[in-house]
């Protein structure tokens, strides 16, 4: 079991007034069996929270709205959620109706020519199963910050050889669909400082089981998770709108601790 | 029904300017076009002065035709009811299809007079569906508010077109005051000082005209208001 | 009598151009508005075969929106097997964004326009389920308006049931699921096709028609922005725009006609959106196929009407089927709307037939194929007299509190005599259709 203590921060400055500005925020943590949330405050200046809801995946959304004329918004969440570790041992192998929208190619995982010669590679190698696919993805993919954009596809990221954590997990998807197994993205927080991170569960043995193929490690009880969907479009930390012509520079803190519990 | 937002408001105020213009317009068209017979060729030379609008044409044949059906000159009496036309279309609801359909009578009208051999039987019809117009607002439109904001754009219109054309300043009066008795039962945003300037302008009678000019430029400003 | 309406031809179509009935459609990129043909001769529905139809009609749309409510959120006809999973999560219309949102009163497709046609055997086989948003209901409403002006005596003696209480059946489904506010129809502006449609319908019905700009969100609840000011609380929404325009939070990002929030707003119960966002999943061309399943699965009762007799490539046995006799079958590809994509097998050479077959067998998720219906034709007045055009009927079917059937519908016809497409786009006209009341 682990205890985290996180705040995330994030700051949009506009260089001009806006307003009738909407925003949609979609980083809470989620309560799920690994992860309780033992508790959560947040703040958005300069204007108040208008609601919160759960969107059609099962991720916290805040619902809110800056209607007067505002040059920056600036969130701030703080929390505690407590951890474990995913269990190994199999369970029922069922797989639940719900599950079935990830077995599915999204916009940015829908596989093409470099994917499925990497499979096909993966296949002829008789690698079993994600763990070894995503080894294999961790050796001959690059971490490079900058050389992909948040609209590149698994497809092009691996043909280009390189990319960051989002490319790693939407490649992963991609190859655990051709697979068969369901497989979805995850947006959350690692501890340390800097900025969210991205991974990959896949369904299997009746269960969902975390993958992060940036780290080619299991997600274990340090990931705490915020969100997912069938790739990044479902997960956008934000998404708002409003009235002006400005320029926005967006600023993100974040801070995970893990609590000594000896 | 009655219940106007921003974008109605400019809707209707729109639409009564421009069925107006459309309406002087060719009355004072008719004018021009009986002096252009025999007293002075060039006429309309002076109309386009008067109403302020680019001399394109070269002569009176071309004006004749252009003036009053060109579907790409701007200024054409069809380019107006067309305007007219745009702001109506997207208020059936309010105003009722009665009422729009004679928008859409006028306009038919203009435009098969184009291709007629005898247009001014045409544009007789298109002033009568205008009178027409007006008549099913009063009967057909349930909403004082909105009947109010399309004559303010009327009347208004009006105003403007009566200073330029020199019109007698006591016709200019009994306009600028059916204005103002419409503006006063409605909530548009508009100038204060706009206002005190017409009406001392409008106020002086005759001797106000040389400040006509001024006068327009209020009209011009009277709803910008930021 | 219907004589009387044909010497009218002329008369009744001036009419209704002085009423601006007109349709949009884009050529070359330009917004262009046309006329749509009216012919007077009325497609005529005895009242025992509109109750017949109404039996019918509504049991499918009641188990439409059964389906609907289930697919958004327990899913028991994927778990029961009635309904292959792939079908649902694969369909463009299936939008991830809606699980888990319940309308008010649980009503998704308030407003259905299902197309039928009747064989020459007089049977009625359903075409198409249209739960987006199905236009059509002002022309016959508006057409029956001067019919009976022009030619009264036709209506004396025939009993026709009155087709304007469209106006009120369209109010009465908007104040049923009005969460308290104004109802609104939202179209998104002059230069949509059914414009005329949307300024006619918000006349009628009383509602105010209105444009994405005038509509605005705050505090999670819908408001109509007034002009001097003052904010009014919208209910209902009958938005004639479709979903991915509808909110750029939610959906397109670059939507500039949509309102920003409106679907939390719908999501958390605060106003009611008509039709539902997400019907698309049960108009889909490879749902159709289930339809008479889920009539059985959800009311346990027999369909009442039938579909046309449809194969689906994704059975084996279907799929043998369609491969053995694709040259006198009709195949429709199931991810394209309206009239694209379909194919008819007898209009293809040997090579054409031995390319969609392979492609049928690689892709067989994508393909329906369909018996082809020889349908009745419908006489139409041409110059010298009546001459037979192919016919459909897009019946209307209403539901609130239950779902009833509009006595009426349009019926379009074709414009060439050998065609078999009656879509208003390619230069067709429409009927009046009259349900006789005794």
């Amino acid at each position: 079991m682990s205890i985290l203590h996180f705040l995330y921060e994030m700051q949009l400055s506009f260089d001009s007034m806006v307003t009738d500005h909407h925003f949609r925020f979609r980083c809470l943590p989620m309560e799920t069996e690994y992860q309780k949330v033992r508790n959560l405050e947040y703040t958005i200046e300069p204007a108040g929270k208008v609601g919160e809801r759960t969107d059609g995946f099962g991720n916290r959304i805040c619902l809110g709205e800056a209607l007067m004329p505002h040059d920056y918004l600036k969130l701030q969440v703080r929390g505690t959620v407590e951890t474990r570790a995913q269990e190994e041992k199999a369970r029922e192998d069922s797989t639940p109706v719900d599950c079935l929208i990830y077995t599915l190619s999204s916009e940015l995982t829908r596989p093409g020519e470099k994917l499925a010669e990497f499979y096909e590679e993966c296949r002829k190698a008789r690698l079993s199963g994600p763990e070894a696919i995503m080894h294999r993805l961790y050796r001959e993919f690059s971490y490079v910050p900058g050389s992909t954009h948040v609209g590149t596809t698994a497809e092009e990221a691996l043909a280009g050889g390189k990319g960051v954590c989002q490319d790693y997990a939407q490649i992963l998807i991609a190859l655990c669909r051709m697979a068969g197994y369901p497989a979805r993205y995850v947006v959350g927080l690692l501890p340390g400082e800097g900025a969210t991170h991205a991974w990959t569960e896949m369904w299997r043995d009746g269960r969902w089981l975390g993958l992060d193929p940036t780290h080619d490690c299991a997600a274990d009880e340090r990931y705490i998770k915020l969100s997912h969907g069938r790739d990044f479009t479902d997960c956008s930390v934000d998404r708002g709108c409003f009235k002006g012509s400005a320029g926005q520079r967006q600023k993100i803190y974040i801070k995970v601790e893990e609590e000594n519990i000896w | 029904m009655g219940i106007i937002s921003v974008e109605r408001a400019d809707h209707l105020y729109w639409m009564g300017r421009y069925i107006e213009r459309v309406f002087t317009t060719l009355c004072t068209f008719f004018d021009f076009y009986d002096q252009m017979i025999d007293v002075d060729f060039d006429a309309y030379k002076r109309y386009c002065e008067t109403i302020a609008i680019p001399d394109v044409y070269g002569s009176r044949e071309v004006f004749n035709q252009k003036y009053l059906y060109d579907k790409n000159d701007p200024n054409s009496v069809y380019s107006n009811l067309e305007r007219a036309y745009g702001n109506a279309i997207v208020m059936r609801d309010e105003i009722s299809s009665h009422t729009l359909a004679y928008v859409q009578l006028a306009l038919d009208c203009l435009e098969s007079a184009a291709d007629s051999k005898a247009p001014h039987y045409d544009l007789q019809q298109v002033i009568d569906y205008i009178h027409a117009f007006w008549g099913c607002v009063d009967d057909r439109v349930e909403d004082e508010e909105a009947r109010n904001i399309m004559k303010c754009g009327k009347y208004l219109e009006r105003l403007d077109l009566y200073l330029r054309l020199g019109y007698p300043s006591g016709a200019v009066e009994k306009e600028y005051s059916k204005f103002l008795n419409r503006l006063r039962k409605v909530q548009l945003n508009y100038s204060k000082e706009m206002e005190d300037r017409l009406t001392e302008i409008i106020g002086l009678g005759d001797g106000g005209r040389a400040r006509y000019d001024e006068a327009l430029d209020a009209i011009w400003k009277f709803f910008e208001v930021s | 009598m219907i004589l009387d309406l044909v010497d009218h031809k002329e008369s009744i179509n001036r009419l209704l151009a002085r009423y601006g009935v007109k349709f949009g459609i884009y050529k070359n990129n330009q917004f262009h508005e046309q006329l749509f043909p009216f012919d007077p001769i009325p497609r005529i529905i005895s009242r025992e075969e509109y109750e017949y139809l109404d039996r019918g009609l509504s049991q499918r749309v009641l188990a439409l929106n059964a389906f609907l409510k289930d697919v958004y959120s327990e899913k028991k006809i994927v778990k029961d097997g009635v309904i292959p999973a792939d079908f649902i999560f694969s369909s463009k219309g299936y939008l991830p964004q809606c699980e888990g949102i319940c309308p008010p009163k649980g009503i998704y497709s308030h407003i259905s326009g299902i197309d039928l046609v009747q064989g020459k055997d007089g049977c009625w086989y359903i075409l198409e389920d249209n739960l987006r948003i199905p236009s059509g209901a002002s022309y016959p409403m508006i057409a029956r308006d001067l019919t009976r002006r022009a030619a009264p005596e036709a209506f004396v003696r025939n009993h026709v049931a009155d087709n304007r209480n469209y106006a009120v059946m369209l109010k009465e489904t908007m104040d049923y699921v009005n969460t308290g506010g104004i109802n609104v129809v939202l179209t998104p502006g002059r230069y949509n096709a059914a414009f005329f449609e949307h300024s006619y319908l918000a006349e009628r019905s009383g509602a105010i028609l209105c444009m994405p700009r005038d509509l605005f969100v705050e505090d999670n609840k819908l408001f109509y922005r007034r002009y001097e000011g003052r904010k009014q609380q919208v209910g209902a929404v009958y938005r004639r725009l479709s979903d991915e325009y509808l909110d750029p939070l939610c959906f397109l990002p670059e939507s500039l006609i949509g309102v920003p929030g409106i679907m939390d707003v719908y999501a958390c119960g605060n106003v009611a959106v008509i039709n539902a966002p997400g019907n698309g999943v049960a108009d889909d061309k490879g749902i159709y196929y289930f339809v008479p399943h889920m009539i059985k699965y959800y009311l346990n009762e027999e369909p009442i009407l039938r579909n046309a007799p449809t194969y689906l490539a994704f059975y084996e046995k279907d799929r043998k089927f369609i491969l053995e006799y694709l040259s006198r079958l009709v195949v429709k590809d199931v991810s394209e709307a309206g009239g694209y994509g379909v194919v008819f097998g007898s209009n293809l050479t040997r090579e054409q037939l031995k390319a969609l077959a392979d492609v049928i067998e690689n892709e067989p998720r994508r393909f329906i194929a369909q018996e082809v219906i020889d349908f009745i034709d419908l006489d139409i007045v041409e110059d010298g007299g009546p001459v037979p055009r192919k016919a459909d009927l897009r019946a209307f079917v209403l539901a609130g509190e239950t779902a009833r059937v509009w006595p009426s519908g349009l019926t379009r016809f074709s414009r060439n005599p050998d065609s078999f497409v009656v879509n208003s786009s390619q230069g067709g006209g429409f009927k009046d259709t009259w349900v006789l009341s005794r």
